[in-house]
């Protein structure tokens, strides 16, 4: 799915998730209007009027809270009031476990682990309530995005029936929007976030960039490094959250979420609301999407499964693709199913499941080397349409592999290729 | 499926297990919910390397010794090494012609129990791809236990050829079955070159 599609799809979904006439447009009054805003020099992401969002149904709350487990949600996120899974089936439970020391391995492999553990520790507690639009909740999860610059992505891309997708999002944000106040002077406001130093951790892509000014307040340097990896980028704030949060957010971010490591920096009501004003009325330049990079020519030199196994399928696929009698848990989601997708059956943490296919729609096995619509191996065109996935667009029945995270370098698809044009031999002593 | 059926019952009768066949097919998801522990994975590894060597005797023994009860359709205790551990006692069965134990009842010596412990590790194997259905691996291992028997060469021979057209050979060792089941020279040909692309052992010769 296009980003272009993303906001209409979001706006349809607050449609769903709420029910027939609970929506309401902002009021006109007052510096907020974006109508009042000059229009931008180049095109502008910047949504138009947002309505308020009326309470969800409680139907649709609890139907929600369901799929935030059927949907394996709870994999990755801690979310209040949903029981968490077990360590098994725990993705960040079994990763913090493992960075803090207390995974029960030895220590050599637990060194081993924690050297090449990047990703899925620092994953955000999802708090039902009134501080993200619903709206917004439904587009990221019908398609999802980069959302913080300095953290690598790892949310999925699911598969979500759309009134499903309704759902989980009514019950993130079930309440009823507060009326918005009325915002302060966006110019104002730029200002004042150069001078307290959001530039520091925030980016805010579209406009010009925040000076990296020192923090109004002192953190300690493990707070500010993990401030600075959690920080959205700022362009995402006026659809994300409610104009009333905002404001909340920006005066005390630290009263909504105590573990935040966004600091609570001294301002005047006025200064808040100026803030929060430019934030949600600045124009947004359309940012360019980074270029796909170019495919690599096939290697000259042998290329063993070894290599291969160790760069792409140990490294990363098997987390997520794994015969379950072979691991601990149940494979993962690419193997028994989860997150929207069926069961694929599909196992790459050995050879002869790399071999064995996985199983399509119909139900039947289908080989992972089969030529795909460009004509390169299925398995080739799964990790090329992750990066075409990263510039926003989408290919054509390929799912970007791996799910959700950051493609696979050329240079390790290069080593793919070539060794599926080598013959695919097994690695040595591993067959017979 | 009704021939499956009747082959699980014998199974489930024969071989020890005290509920009918329903019961006993109902009791594998109680089964992959207890907790594996270390000494059983440990021997279920070292029982499956030791087949890889083509030490039947040493495989079988430790995937015993890891689950007793593992002659039992299914086996009584374990979950998902129980699984893996038959597998190895049953292809390690079938590559002894059946001269490798099974249990002490079914010590593999005479011919009589040579036979009886073919059709044991025969049955196995015809359950496991029941209850694995999805698994490639598995399928390739029960047309290994179907061509042991003269009866059951056809069958074999049209698990492996299926895999074989549809690229889903798991390994060189498939693809040397099926050369030596195939009754198509063009086929059987193909077969021994792919087996051979992959350097596999069992067709160098």
């Amino acid at each position: 799915m296009s980003r272009g599609l993303a906001p209409s799809l979001a706006l349809a979904l607050g449609l769903v998730a709420c029910s027939g006439d609970d929506l309401r447009p902002l009021p006109a009054a007052g510096s907020v209007a974006a109508a009042e805003i000059e229009p931008p020099t180049t095109p502008s992401t910047a949504p138009q009027v947002v309505p308020t969002e009326l309470a969800a149904t409680n139907d649709l709350v609890a139907r929600g809270a369901t799929l935030v487990t059927t949907h394996q949600c709870v994999r990755c996120h801690s979310i209040e009031s949903v029981a968490p899974t077990t360590l098994e089936y725990d993705c960040v439970g079994c990763h913090r476990q493992i960075m803090s020391g207390e995974f029960p391995a030895p220590p050599a492999d637990l060194a081993g682990y924690q050297s090449r553990i990047h990703s899925l520790v620092e994953v955000p507690m999802l708090i039902p309530g009134d501080r993200f639009r619903r709206s917004w909740v439904a587009g990221f999860l019908a398609s999802t995005h980069d959302l913080r610059p300095n953290l690598e992505p790892t949310m999925p891309r699911f598969a979500l029936p759309i009134d499903d997708v309704a759902a989980i999002a009514a019950f993130l944000a079930p309440t009823a929007e507060a009326v918005p106040p009325a915002l302060g002077d966006a110019q104002r406001g730029r200002e004042l976030a150069s001078a307290k130093g959001c530039g520091t951790c925030h980016r805010f892509s579209g406009t010009d960039a925040l000076p990296a000014t020192p923090l109004a307040v002192a953190l300690e340097a493990d707070t500010l490094a993990r401030g600075q990896r959690l920080a959205p980028d700022l362009a995402h704030a006026r659809s994300r959250l409610r104009t009333a949060a905002l404001v909340a957010w920006i005066a005390d971010p630290t009263a909504l979420k105590p573990d935040t490591p966004m600091p609570k920096i001294s301002m005047t009501a006025q200064e808040v609301l100026d803030i929060a004003a430019y934030l949600v009325e600045t124009p947004l330049a359309e940012v360019a999407a980074e270029p796909i990079p170019d495919r690599l020519p096939l290697l000259t030199r042998a290329v063993s499964y070894e290599e291969v196994d160790e760069r792409i399928f140990h490294r990363t696929c098997r987390h997520c693709h794994s015969d379950p009698e072979q691991v601990i848990g149940d494979g993962g989601p690419g193997y028994s199913g989860g997150f929207g997708f069926r069961k694929r059956g599909l196992d790459l943490n050995s050879y002869e499941g790399v071999r064995s296919g996985s199983i399509d729609d119909g139900g039947q096995r289908r080989s992972l080397f089969e030529p795909a619509a460009d004509g390169s191996a299925r398995i080739v065109a799964h990790l090329w349409a992750r990066h075409v996935e990263t510039t926003g667009k989408s290919v054509e029945g390929v799912r970007g592999m791996p799910l959700g995270l950051p493609p696979v370098a050329p240079e390790d698809i290069q080593l793919l290729e070539t060794w599926i044009s080598q013959g695919r031999k097994p690695a040595k002593k591993i067959d017979e | 499926m009704t021939r499956l059926a009747t082959l699980v019952v014998m199974a489930c009768i024969a071989l020890g297990a005290a509920a009918p066949a329903d019961a006993c097919l109902r009791s594998m998801p109680k089964l992959a919910k207890k907790k594996q522990v270390d000494p059983t994975l440990r021997d279920v590894v070292a029982a499956e390397k030791a087949l890889a060597k083509g030490n039947h005797t040493k495989a079988a023994s430790l995937a015993r010794h890891a689950i007793p009860s593992l002659h039992q359709l299914p086996p009584e205790d374990a979950a998902e090494l129980a699984t893996r551990a038959q597998r190895t006692l049953a292809i390690a069965v079938i590559r002894s012609g059946g001269a490798t134990e099974v249990s002490k009842e079914m010590p593999g010596i005479t011919s009589a129990d040579k036979a009886l412990n073919l059709a044991w590790a025969q049955l196995a194997l015809t359950y496991q791809a029941a209850l694995h259905q999805d698994n490639v691996i598995v399928r390739v291992q029960l047309a290994e236990a179907l061509a042991s028997s003269v009866f059951e060469r056809d069958h074999a021979r049209t698990i492996l050829r299926d895999l074989s057209t549809r690229d889903l050979m798991p390994t060189a060792s498939g693809y040397a079955m099926l050369a030596k089941l195939e009754t198509d020279v063009v086929m059987r040909d193909a077969a021994l070159t792919r087996c051979r692309d992959l350097g596999g052992t069992a067709c160098q010769a």
